[in-house]
């Protein structure tokens, strides 16, 4: 193994043992009877049953990032509506959202160039970028998904009014594995790969992504994909 | 002191964990109060003045615990604060348990153990270090 392979085992292994370690300390305390109280029993069940639900996102995350090495090269590109593709995207997190109450928008321009990438590509850029969004919204916030197209290029921005990234963070919130401190307060669910997932993609396709952010007050992410690139996703 | 008046202080980033092993400290008789990163984990330390402190290694992504332990350590008012440091990285860290081939100068911390830990032996631990520290 390369280093960079072996330091990604290792993160991994630390990503999977640590909630594991959790799921079984959850169960154990109720199986010992350390939660006489049945109500405390089903709390710890609960927390034990939430880590195993966040385990099983992050392998579902992991085999994302596997696949998209192993389909390197077997990308298939088609014209594909990035309207639609939006539309669809904001479809399946509209239960999400409305759970957390969180709204969700979008302003797609009318009559753009169909986008050619790999339609698993796009549909997975656009769903960690939104899931990043809404996941660090507090209810009552907006979610904006802009797409447009102009000079050569598709440009898709999310915009959110969730808690924003720390200044320090930002340059590190598309590495695998970061989480910034905020957003390890906020919530346990997420292994930090989302965006690094978004990254791989964006770089293969030669694009570019960029984020802004304030603090308390919100995020907003840019995607670019030039229209015509050499190699990468796009034909 | 009784063991029914020590106080615990984790510091560990994983609320879930935590509630699981305050509820086994609690079984213990012990006072247990909680923070969950590296600054509110010195302020607590301050304000609650435990009698041991449950350390967890990798908190916030990174080995917070470990430089926070040694920040401890460089604190007068903690220098002899029994530390149980927990990690589920034991294997990659390649640390073993104290007296052993640990270096306390590395790191400072008392005794060391990997995450899941029994209940039993997580009490056996916290009690060995407590009696020690009261000797």
């Amino acid at each position: 193994m390369t280093a960079r392979e072996t330091a990604f085992v290792r993160e991994v292994s630390h990503a999977l043992r640590s909630p594991l370690a959790t799921v079984e300390s959850c169960l154990q305390v109720v199986l010992d009877g350390y939660a006489p109280a049945p109500e405390k029993q089903r709390e710890m069940l609960e927390r034990a049953q939430r880590k195993a639900t966040a385990l099983l996102r992050m392998v579902k995350d992991l085999q994302d990032l596997s696949g998209m090495e192993n389909r390197g090269r077997s990308r298939r590109k088609s014209a594909l509506d990035l309207g639609a593709a939006v539309g669809k995207t904001l479809e399946s997190f509209r239960a999400k959202a409305a759970e957390i109450g969180v709204t969700l928008e979008s302003d797609v321009q009318e009559g753009m160039p169909p986008i050619r990438m790999d339609a698993y590509d796009l549909e997975t850029l656009l769903a960690r970028i939104v899931d990043n969004a809404v996941k660090y919204s507090r209810p009552g916030g907006l979610v904006r998904i802009g797409a447009s197209f102009s000079r050569g290029e598709h440009q898709i921005v999310v915009a959110d009014t969730g808690i924003g990234i720390e200044p320090e963070a930002l340059k590190k919130v598309f590495e695998e594995f970061f989480r910034s401190e905020g957003a390890r307060a906020f919530t346990d669910e997420g292994a930090g790969l989302g965006l690094s997932i978004v990254r791989r993609i964006v770089d293969d396709c030669g694009g570019g992504i960029d984020v802004e952010s304030q603090l308390g007050e919100g995020s907003l992410f840019r995607v670019h994909l030039p229209e015509q690139v050499q190699g990468g996703c796009h034909a | 002191m009784h063991k029914g008046q020590a106080k615990v202080l984790i510091i560990d980033d994983d609320k879930d964990f935590v509630e699981a092993t305050r509820l086994v400290l609690a079984s213990g008789g012990y006072d247990v109060a909680w923070a969950g990163g590296t600054e509110e984990g010195m302020r607590r330390l301050e304000q609650e003045k435990p009698d041991l402190l449950i350390l967890d290694m990798m908190m916030e992504g990174k080995g917070a615990g470990f430089v926070l332990s040694r920040r401890i350590r460089k604190d007068a008012r903690f220098k002899s604060l029994p530390i149980l440091m927990l990690t589920g990285m034991r294997e990659q860290t390649g640390f073993s348990f104290p007296g052993k081939d640990k270096d306390s100068q590395f790191l400072p911390v008392d005794d060391f153990a990997e995450k899941p830990i029994k209940p039993q032996d997580l009490l056996a631990r916290v009690g060995k270090l407590l009696e020690k520290a009261r000797a």
